[in-house]
């Protein structure tokens, strides 16, 4: 994708994600396509639903919120991208994955299995009747009652659990070869299924360990795995758990591998930062007053008034026409020298602060500029910004990768013509 | 990929998770020819209403709303009120909002009116109302009065959510700090609905 197509893409994302309505959420349009892979306004919206700043999202004005809409589609391309690829490159089989995802699944299989032990804990009515009329009037120590009556049930029921399903599997529990420093394949727990080693516990990496610390590792993995067979016998679903993982994981851990294959040392990061010299300045910053007029002659009235011993900053609060600078009283904050109108940068280059600059003409109006005080510039060297120079060399590899990845799995931006239909 | 720049700074504000003050005004205010025995006055040691106490009975004030008009509690006078304080920037009060317009629409017909008390500035309030989709009227509380106005509904920390239940006959039948659950609307709003 060539620069300017990516720039007009981005408006057009921008123009054509802004519906507002919550009916949006269960759209099949179909917004992007990778492949035969089909992007739709739904996935779109559930991404966005369950990012964490959809509070703040909510806030937004309709303009800011299609394109954030249009940011996060870029990124969920992307992210389908890299799973693609992943997946192309046989991640999905690497050991390292394999172990991720045994791991994930033994534990989303307890949860889900203890969800099922505690859902159906019931309060028996007469209890609950009780309850309500010991806490009427006050919803939360009812609700309160309720959830220590379930709690105390769940620990009681969890443990009778553990013990039905140790007969069940036939367990053998070897406390006695629980000791530290046991040999990595020492046998602790076996049952139908289900086998422990003591190389399969945390604790045995570290040097001091007790008797109880092994033990207690040993109980709690035990009832990890026990849980987890239970589960599969009784045919818990958790494909989209699954499913889920795969998404998330399968993309971190190509990003991961590309990250050691663009930085197998800090060699690059620093001949990147010697050939960007300006990720280490930091420019000059100035606490500005501003007063903006509409016509020069009423400009130069008020420098005259203003040499004459008068406020700009009240002036400002009174006469200017700049909205912001008007409620403010003219003090417009600490701005960047880099930042801002470069016909003023020009004309403010010399001023010494406390003065007043000449008129200054722009579009917005005729300008009287003081600069309060500065924060002068600096040159950070290499090792202040090494996190900085990572996170630009990392990001604009990714990009480049990205842009090669779309062409390899042909994406296609179905918005674009419609926006154009639009307009 | 390139990323649209506002998007970019939007996305770069939001995760940084911006925070604004808690603000509000009193929504109703009594006058001293309004005082009644019943009706906690805002002057004194004790000035919030309570269970038990009756709406009615106090002078109402009349609050923008986000239709552009101004409206005073006692413009529902006859409906079973579920009075919903909230604000823009707390989480939990957007997290029930999509229940609440789902008990408006279902238990409309049978009288219920629930009222959003925006204890915030009015854009974001009105950007949550659209994004949400909410179908009651949200009434806008400035910077100046939120709190007090919170602890004259009986609210002395100004926790969002809060809610307040208000009967036909104008009388508080529950408050409540937190979410509404669907067993707090059958224990304290329902039968509200099913008498006259």
């Amino acid at each position: 994708m060539k620069p300017n197509h990516r720039s007009i893409r981005a408006l057009f994302i921008a123009l054509t994600l802004s519906w507002s309505c919550p009916q949006a959420t269960g759209s099949s349009e179909v917004l992007a396509t990778i492949g035969s892979l089909q992007i739709t306004a739904s996935d779109l919206e559930r991404a966005l639903r369950s990012s964490p700043f959809i509070t703040q999202f909510n806030t937004l004005e309709e303009d800011q919120q299609a394109a954030v809409r249009g940011s996060m589609l870029q990124r969920l391309v992307l992210s389908r991208l890299l799973l693609i690829e992943a997946q192309a490159q046989n991640l999905d089989k690497s050991a390292q994955y394999l172990d991720e995802l045994d791991r994930f699944r033994t534990g989303i299989l307890h949860r889900r299995y203890m969800d099922k032990i505690r859902d159906e804990i019931k309060i028996p009515d007469e209890t609950n009747q009780q309850m309500k009329a010991q806490f009427k009037g006050n919803h939360d120590a009812y609700k309160a009652a309720q959830s220590a009556y379930i709690a105390d049930q769940y620990k009681r029921s969890r443990i009778d659990e553990i013990r039905r399903l140790r007969n069940r599997y036939h367990v053998q529990v070897y406390s006695e070869r629980a000791l530290p420093g046991a040999a990595p394949e020492t046998v602790l727990m076996e049952g139908e299924g289900i086998r422990i080693l003591y190389s399969d516990l945390p604790v045995q990496r570290e040097k001091q360990v007790t008797k109880e610390q092994i033990e207690e590792q040993l109980y709690v993995r035990g009832e990890l795995l026990l849980t987890a067979r239970a589960a599969v016998d009784m045919g818990i679903d958790i494909s989209d758990a699954l499913d889920a993982f795969r998404t998330e994981h399968l993309p971190a851990l190509l990003v991961e591998n590309l990250e050691h294959e663009w930085l197998p040392d800090e060699a690059p990061l620093k001949a990147y930062f010697d050939s960007h010299p300006k990720l280490g300045q930091i420019v000059e910053r100035r606490h500005i007053g501003q007063l903006v007029l509409a016509t020069r002659e009423e400009a130069e009235e008020m420098r005259r008034r203003i040499l004459a011993g008068e406020s700009l900053f009240a002036l400002a609060g009174k006469y200017s026409i700049d909205p912001f600078g008007r409620k403010n009283n003219g003090d417009m904050g600490w701005i960047k020298e880099d930042r801002g109108s470069p016909v003023i940068n020009a004309a403010i280059s010399e001023l010494k602060d406390g003065e007043v600059s000449e008129v200054i003409e722009t579009p917005l109006g005729f300008h009287l500029i003081t600069i309060l005080e500065r924060k002068p510039g600096e040159t950070r060297p290499y090792p202040l910004i090494k996190d900085k120079v990572r996170q630009m060399y990392l990001s604009e590899k990714l990009t480049t990768y990205a842009q090669d990845l779309a062409q390899k799995f042909n994406v296609v931006w179905q918005i674009s013509d419609q926006s154009q239909k639009q307009n | 990929m390139e990323q649209p720049l506002t998007a970019f700074l939007i996305i770069a504000i939001l995760v940084s998770g911006g925070v604004s003050a808690f603000a509000g005004y009193q929504l109703s205010q009594r006058t001293v020819a309004d005082q009644q025995p019943a009706i906690p006055d805002p002057q004194t040691k004790n000035p919030s209403f309570g269970v038990g106490d009756n709406v009615w009975q106090s002078h109402s004030i009349p609050l923008p709303a986000l239709d552009g008009e101004k409206y005073a509690l006692d413009h529902w006078k006859g409906k079973v009120i579920l009075l919903n304080f909230w604000a823009s920037w707390c989480a939990p009060c957007q997290y029930e909002i999509p229940e609440l317009i789902e008990l408006q629409r279902k238990h409309e017909a049978a009288g219920l009116q629930i009222i959003g008390i925006g204890v915030d500035k009015e854009i974001p309030l009105r950007n949550v109302s659209r994004s949400l989709g909410i179908n009651y009227p949200v009434l806008v509380a400035d910077d100046t009065r939120g709190p007090k106005m919170l602890e004259y509904w009986g609210n002395s920390g100004q926790i969002v959510p809060y809610n307040v239940v208000i009967g036909r006959d104008g009388r508080i039948n529950y408050t409540h700090l937190g979410l509404v659950d669907q067993e707090m609307f059958d224990e304290y709003v329902a039968p509200l609905l099913n008498t006259p």
